[in-house]
């Protein structure tokens, strides 16, 4: 592996510390990340994984252990975690309900103005990152925000961080709630957003969402990294998954349950393609 | 903002369920008890009782097994208003004795009463922001409704809406954590988008410009979530009125009345308090 961009070292955090309402959210977790992967955080509600989003980009400060990101140690009490942000963007839950702008095009443009830019670069960015969660520019920009669909303030919302070109965009659960064909749009961006070679860590309860773009998956349990490795091997552990309280991807679950059935099919399946593919070499139909 | 935990340091307004005595009074009770320590606070004039209510107070939170020190952790965030009252008691609080006078010029003069006055204050407000948020700790909101409407039912007689001002009451108190953390949420959205609060070198107009990006969406969100709240409870077919009856019913008991008692006890007692031995020493102490 490359020098890692992103490096924690057995990070734990309380929240309310302090207070008769300190509850435990990591325990002490540690991941390395390198230049341009995509990496899945999966585990149940409370495990730790929006925790672990907010640390990266320094709204919280390491309580114990270490976090280090682009080469900054974010428990050093210098850190410039404004700049730091500016690099590494973080796209909370539910981003439609942060946009507060009156027209989509200064709504995206937020960001970017409060890192010093104005006039054509500007206008330029704004639109580049239109264009990259597939909002049309010119349909769009003097749009007010308040008359656009669920899935359209989503992408806004998601246009307002993609504005600032980080290098490591964080995503907190981007699917949910999305109805199916803004679901697949999302999808669509997040891989061309990963083709440019953005480093990518997206919290998920979706399992399908981890098979279609992740290449690594970690999987958390009340604030502990249980599981972490390339996104084949971790969903052919079915049982240790399922014991998690977690799902297996929809193509995945299908053929562990025809394998538990008695008919001999490969289980190192994440897409429905592939699930298509595996049932027809297991029926003779295809070699 | 180095702390994006907006309620790790509010301690007012929190409820901390601990099942102690205090706990289990009657929500009248602890209303009328609060109600009354308060109006003593704001009323009494010497130091010695301001220092009973605060003993008082203390003995309270002991009996209610409530950590002194999580209670006290509140007054921190009110600091800078007592002081900035004290300042401005001890600068511009004209005594009408003709006592030593420290320094004169413009229209400030300085006497140890101002500094008398100036104490006296910040200590009530200490004490009553310590009050206040005792009586909060050991509440629940939903013991504020019933204790309300318990309060006003006398005065439904002549058409008072006791029952509506309650639900209000109510409705306004149980947004407030909500608000708070959807704040919360809304803070770290804008962190990540590069927005820079908390450093405290800009103007309180530049500070005010800062909030918009907060205020709107905050603003918006309420307003749908009161939608919401209204058209649930018109699912449910809620009507107030007098002809409704309550799912919990509470008693009030023999501590009830010791309660009461005690607390009344204490007020009357300084209300006749014009001056005590202590007042004394510290006025000889500043003369």
């Amino acid at each position: 592996m490359n020098d890692p961009i992103v490096e924690i070292r057995n990070l734990g955090h309380v929240y309310m510390a302090g207070t008769p309402f300190a509850r435990k959210s990591l325990d002490a977790v540690s991941l390395a990340v390198a230049e341009g992967e995509f990496i899945a955080l999966i585990g149940p509600t409370g495990s730790g994984k929006s925790t672990i989003l907010q640390h990266i980009n320094g709204i919280y400060t390491p309580q114990t252990g270490s976090v280090r990101v682009l080469g900054r140690d974010l428990g050093e009490p210098g850190t410039d975690l404004t700049l730091l942000r500016r690099e590494v963007g973080l796209v909370l839950q539910n981003p439609e309900q942060q946009v507060f702008e009156r027209y989509v095009g200064d709504d995206v443009s937020f960001g970017p103005r409060m890192s010093g830019m104005s006039g054509k670069e500007l206008t330029g960015r704004v639109r580049w990152a239109m264009d990259q969660v597939g909002l049309d520019f010119k349909t769009y920009k003097d749009r007010p925000t308040f008359a656009l669909s669920g899935g359209e303030r989503r992408k806004v919302g998601l246009a307002g961080v993609v504005a600032l070109k980080p290098r490591i965009l964080l995503l907190d659960e981007p699917t949910a709630g999305l109805d199916p064909a803004a679901h697949e749009e999302l999808l669509e961006c997040l891989a061309r957003l990963r083709l440019q070679g953005t480093t990518m860590i997206m919290a998920t309860h979706s399992m399908d969402d981890v098979a279609a773009l992740a290449e690594r998956v970690v999987v958390l349990d009340k604030g502990r990294a249980m599981l972490d490795g390339p996104v084949r091997e971790i969903f052919s552990r079915a049982d240790e998954i399922r014991s998690l309280g977690l799902e297996l991807p929809v193509a995945t679950a299908v053929v562990h349950e025809l394998f538990g059935r008695g008919i001999g099919i490969r289980r190192d399946v994440l897409t429905l393609t592939e699930a298509e593919d595996a049932i027809l070499v297991a029926l003779g139909v295809r070699i | 903002m180095k702390d994006f935990e907006f309620l790790h340091n509010v301690t007012i307004g929190q409820y901390l369920p601990t099942g102690s005595v205090i706990h289990r009074l009657h929500p009248a009770t602890k209303m009328l008890a609060a109600g009354l320590l308060v109006t003593a606070l704001i009323i009494s004039a010497t130091v010695s009782g301001l220092l009973l209510v605060l003993v008082l107070t203390g003995v309270g939170l002991k009996m209610g097994r409530i950590p002194i020190g999580y209670a006290a952790r509140g007054i921190r965030s009110v600091v800078p208003i007592i002081i900035l009252v004290a300042v401005l008691q001890i600068l511009f609080a004209t005594g009408s004795d003709s006592g030593r006078v420290l320094w004169e010029g413009w229209i400030i003069k300085l006497t140890p009463r101002d500094f008398l006055v100036a104490g006296t204050t910040a200590l009530r407000l200490v004490v009553l922001v310590l009050v206040i948020t005792f009586f909060t700790l050991c509440t629940a909101s939903k013991e504020l409704t019933h204790g309300s409407e318990r309060l006003l039912r006398p005065l439904t007689r002549i058409g008072f809406p006791a029952h509506e001002l309650a639900m209000v009451i109510t409705v306004a108190l149980r947004f407030l954590p909500i608000l708070s953390v959807q704040a919360e949420h809304l803070v770290k959205a804008q962190a990540s988008r590069g927005a820079d609060f908390g450093k405290g070198r800009m103007g309180l107009f530049k500070r005010l410009y800062r909030m918009m990006p907060l205020l709107v969406p905050l603003f918006i969100a309420s307003l749908r979530r009161g939608e919401t709240l209204v058209l649930a409870m018109e699912a449910r077919c809620y009507t107030g009125g007098k002809d409704r009856t309550q799912l919990m019913r509470f008693q009030a008991g023999r501590t009830d009345i010791i309660a009461i008692c005690g607390t009344g006890l204490v007020v009357g007692l300084l209300l006749t308090m014009h001056y005590s031995r202590l007042d004394e020493i510290i006025w000889t102490w500043l003369n």
